[in-house]
């Protein structure tokens, strides 16, 4: 494990405090335009909510991992204050209680199934698209070399990668992540 | 109901998820510090206290004892800043590339089943306290 140079603690908690505030911003608007959009009845609002946050989450982790733009500074604002405020936990598990105790059985149960499928789909989607996205920038740089789409999906399933760790500026490979 | 064309209550809103990501930063780390273990321990007992939260009060709201400002501010807002989706997301991903495929399942079944669980348990707490 390897450790990047630690950014000061102002600076990150910084960071953290104007996503943060900008992130739950965002959500209150988002969800009360599509509140009025699509009705109250189904939590659509937190779905979508849920479902692009974890989307730009891993396009944004994987191009900090390839060091492409995204800096310690700017993930932990992205990442950790924005989305982290922006997506909500609380009120998913409170939105499928209320559904469930007004006999909403069968909109309970696909909320909770649509929210955690969808999430692990919106993160390999962010992460593909974000490969996609720097094997265009690599091309770009080096015309001479193609990258078959084996290269490109191989990464996303198999290969041992490195990440940033989501609480701090920590290399953490996989091999750890399943040796532990 | 929550008035957005009011800028301070959006401002409210906005100071109370700020205040509520920092604990999440926070607390996360001291976590991850202290806990040896690369299972995502801390986005697991933010989120299970979060949900507990939630509960609370929606219960004290729902008796009056809240206004349905306050809530905005402490459930859409802090609570909202606190816990999160995308991070579980990319972690449950993220555990199961490490092939272990079991921690994964243990992780996200695990903190839906807990966070229903700390809803309802909020929810009975809340309702007493009113």
């Amino acid at each position: 494990m390897t450790k990047t140079q630690p950014l000061p603690g102002r600076r990150r908690i910084t960071a953290v405090f104007a996503g943060g505030f900008l992130g739950a911003i965002a959500r209150a608007l988002v969800s009360s335009f599509l509140q009025a959009e699509l009705g109250k009845a189904w939590p659509y609002d937190i779905l979508l909510i849920n479902l692009t946050g974890a989307f730009v989450l891993a396009f944004v982790t994987t191009l900090a991992d390839a060091r492409l733009w995204i800096g310690p500074t700017r993930r932990l604002f992205i990442n950790v204050g924005f989305l982290g405020a922006y997506t909500t936990f609380s009120s998913l598990m409170l939105g499928d209680v209320l559904l469930a105790q007004g006999g909403h059985w069968w909109g309970a149960a696909s909320y909770l199934l649509i929210s955690l499928v969808g999430g692990l789909l919106a993160v390999l989607l962010g992460d593909l698209g974000a490969q996609f996205f720097i094997a265009r920038q690599q091309k770009r740089l080096l015309p001479t070399k193609r990258i078959s789409t084996q290269e490109l999906f191989a990464p996303l399933l198999h290969e041992k990668r490195e990440h940033l760790d989501m609480q701090d500026d920590v290399l953490v490979s996989e091999q750890e992540l399943s040796e532990d | 109901m929550l008035d957005l064309s009011s800028i301070g209550m959006t401002g409210l809103i906005g100071i109370a998820g700020a205040c509520g990501a920092v604990a999440r930063y926070l607390l996360g780390r001291f976590v991850a510090e202290r806990v040896g273990t690369r299972f995502p321990v801390g986005t697991f007992c933010i989120n299970l206290t979060g949900a507990f939260l939630i509960g609370i009060i929606f219960a004290l709201a729902t008796r009056h004892v809240i206004s349905a400002a306050l809530q905005s501010v402490l459930a859409t807002g802090f609570l909202g800043g606190y816990t999160t989706f995308s991070t579980m997301s990319w972690e449950g991903v993220q555990l199961f590339r490490g092939s272990s495929y079991r921690y994964s399942l243990l992780y996200l079944g695990g903190s839906v089943i807990c966070g229903l669980l700390a809803v309802l348990l909020g929810l009975l707490i809340g309702g007493h306290l009113a």
